[in-house]
């Protein structure tokens, strides 16, 4: 609802103008006129607002306040003011605005009422001239609605359609809740696109090396429940409830938005095996960044970002296999005997929103090549995952959105092998390459990535 | 006249590697070290932590193993008793310089240490070296010159205290 000032400052009672303005207060609640409001028990619920603008520069005189000039008796009403930037008209459509407001929430569960009326005033800020914006106060006649409401955030979201982020979390209840009911989620809620929650940490070190990565499976069959999309795209969800011989169903509508990418959401660049003396030592990686600043692997992140957000690399690893020959007998190694293992830390790299386009990072895995040895053959497989997790602007900074959790957009699988062969009669350059590959591809998808130890960086190898 | 050909092309190499020299100087980090626990028991992990500082107006590609706590793969790490004897390395120290007889791994990534910027990482001495018997030790760090960087990087020489 909208009081309108001209330019010259003249009421707004002038038939003209209130011809010309009547689309500004078309709003339900018209100023002596009753409203009507269908509510849910102990869902509060919004009633009415209205402020002060002149339209001409979008300029607000003041939002003023409400007072309740008759108590309702089965709820409370509570006013408070509140920033809008879709409700303001043209031409001031995305102006924020704060506006009075009016919310109601039926409290009283004991009563057999169906109906609850009470009535506001709007108090507006000073005018000139000082009756020009005076308005009649607003009957209210609330009606309590049967069957079960879903609530998103403190709001009744049931038939309505939301906006959020892949990764958010999505804790709905429900209301009303009796004794002795029983209810399910149905719905865009499946393994493919949901998860209960993603749970990961890990860093390695010689004297600790702990942390997993777990996928927690979400629970449809409260009355409350809490997830997460990893899929993007328009997702329904229905609920539904039997207590008492009755069936009652209630709906709402997800639209999840968050990262897209045009074919691969990682650009890699591959470098090559090679052998290096680095610090007196000699070295057999893929890539050689002590030295020549050539990393073995470069990954950058590609998709369009549609809201901010952080781009987490998580890398994990299986070793293929790693062979040594020294002194005529030839051993067999591994430093992930239980499959994948986390790749020494959890991330392995952020990229900080919002909009953090391109971020890259980037590997060099390398062994360090014993002198008695005389060869060293090495394959190692490598998982890095491109995950998103969106972030919000708080305390000067953007930070992960509360609650939410990482989500993958993909992995690129890369793998390297090499074989060093040692000739010590030759001085200065012992070491060889005699063979070596590498290899990189990316998939698409939302698998995460999981681990149940911590391996990497400093790891000895276990040989048999 | 030959000679003059000779003397002017080798002037004129000179100029131009002169010229290549003042476009890119090269630079070196400042290194520092520190024990947040200069007094350990036998066998308790000796943390030493380590700050390396871009201190000119160029960035600075650097290794950095990935994780923290792994800086052993980036830093040579030097420790000896206060009286100048040398202590052993352990087998895992050993395979650090070649001289060992396991394998071990590391994953490096690249990063841009930019003007002013620092940054940090530790090793835990006692990894490397047998650190076991009472007594004092030294631990200084140092960093090879790499593309991008002139000179050795040395840290101070810190103190550590075993009993």
């Amino acid at each position: 609802m909208w009081v309108w000032r001209n330019r010259r400052r003249q009421p707004i009672i002038s038939l003209a103008m209130a011809a010309a303005c009547a689309w500004l207060f078309a709003d339900r609640a018209l100023s002596g006129e009753a409203v009507t409001v269908n509510v849910f028990p102990n869902v509060e619920t919004f009633v009415t607002h209205h402020t002060y603008i002149t339209v001409y520069d979008c300029k607000l005189v003041g939002p003023g306040s409400y007072t309740v000039l008759t108590k309702p008796q089965h709820g409370e009403v509570s006013t408070k003011p509140v920033l809008y930037t879709d409700k303001p008209p043209q031409p001031c459509v995305g102006v924020t605005f704060p506006f009075a407001t009016v919310y109601y929430t039926w409290t009283d569960t004991h009563t057999t009422d169906r109906q609850d009326v009470f009535e506001v005033k709007w108090i507006p800020p000073p005018c000139s001239p000082p009756d020009s914006c005076d308005v009649q106060p607003v009957s209210v006649v609330v009606t309590i609605e049967e069957g079960p409401r879903i609530i998103f955030q403190g709001k009744d979201i049931t038939n309505t359609t939301q906006t959020v982020a892949l990764g958010q979390q999505i804790a709905l209840t429900t209301t009303p809740i009796e004794a002795g009911q029983t209810q399910s989620w149905i719905g865009d809620l499946d393994k493919k696109q949901t998860v209960g929650g993603y749970t990961a940490s890990g860093n390695y070190s010689r004297t600790h090396a702990k942390g997993t990565g777990a996928v927690q499976d979400a629970d449809f069959t409260q009355s409350s429940t809490t997830f997460y999309w990893t899929t993007l795209g328009t997702k329904n969800v229905t609920y539904t409830v039997h207590s008492g011989g009755q069936t009652g169903t209630a709906q709402a509508t997800f639209k999840v938005q968050g990262p897209t990418c045009a074919g691969s959401c990682v650009k890699v660049q591959l470098g090559e095996v090679d052998i290096y003396q680095f610090e007196n030592v000699w070295w057999m990686g893929f890539g050689n960044i002590d030295t020549a600043k050539r990393p073995g692997i470069t990954f950058t992140e590609v998709p369009d970002v549609p809201q901010s957000g952080d781009f987490v690399w998580v890398q994990t690893y299986s070793e293929e296999s790693k062979e040594y020959s020294a002194h005529g007998a030839v051993e067999n190694c591994t430093s992930t005997p239980n499959g994948a293992a986390l790749d020494t830390t959890f991330p392995y790299a952020v990229s900080i929103g919002p909009y953090a386009l391109p971020g890259t990072t980037n590997d060099s895995p390398d062994n360090p090549l014993q002198s008695d040895w005389s060869k060293l053959s090495v394959t190692e497989n490598f998982k890095m995952y491109l995950m998103w997790q969106p972030t919000t602007y708080r305390s000067s900074e953007w930070l992960p959105l509360p609650g939410s959790i990482p989500v993958p957009l993909g992995y690129v699988a890369w793998t390297w092998s090499g074989t060093a062969v040692n000739d010590p009669t030759v001085i200065r350059v012992p070491w060889s390459l005699k063979s070596s590959d590498r290899s990189a591809v990316f998939h698409a998808g939302n698998d995460f990535p999981l681990w149940t130890y911590v391996a990497g960086t400093g790891a000895e190898e276990k040989c048999h | 006249m030959k000679n003059s050909a000779t003397i002017l092309g080798l002037s004129l190499m000179l100029s131009l590697a002169a010229a290549s020299v003042s476009a890119a100087p090269l630079v070196t980090p400042s290194l520092s070290i520190a024990a947040p626990l200069s007094t350990v028991k036998s066998g308790q992990e000796v943390r030493v932590d380590i700050n390396i500082t871009n201190g000119s107006n160029k960035a600075i590609p650097l290794a950095a193993a990935v994780g923290k706590g792994n800086a052993e793969f980036d830093y040579d790490v030097k420790v000896t008793r206060k009286d100048g004897r040398p202590v052993e390395r352990t087998q895992y120290g050993l395979s650090l310089v070649g001289a060992g007889t396991l394998p071990v791994r590391a994953s490096k990534r690249l990063i841009d240490l930019q003007p002013s910027e620092s940054y940090s990482d530790y090793v835990v001495a006692n990894k490397i070296f047998d650190m076991t018997r009472p007594g004092i030790y030294l631990v200084q760090v140092e960093r090879e010159p790499v593309p991008g960087m002139t000179g050795m990087a040395q840290s101070n020489s810190i103190e550590v205290v075993v009993h």
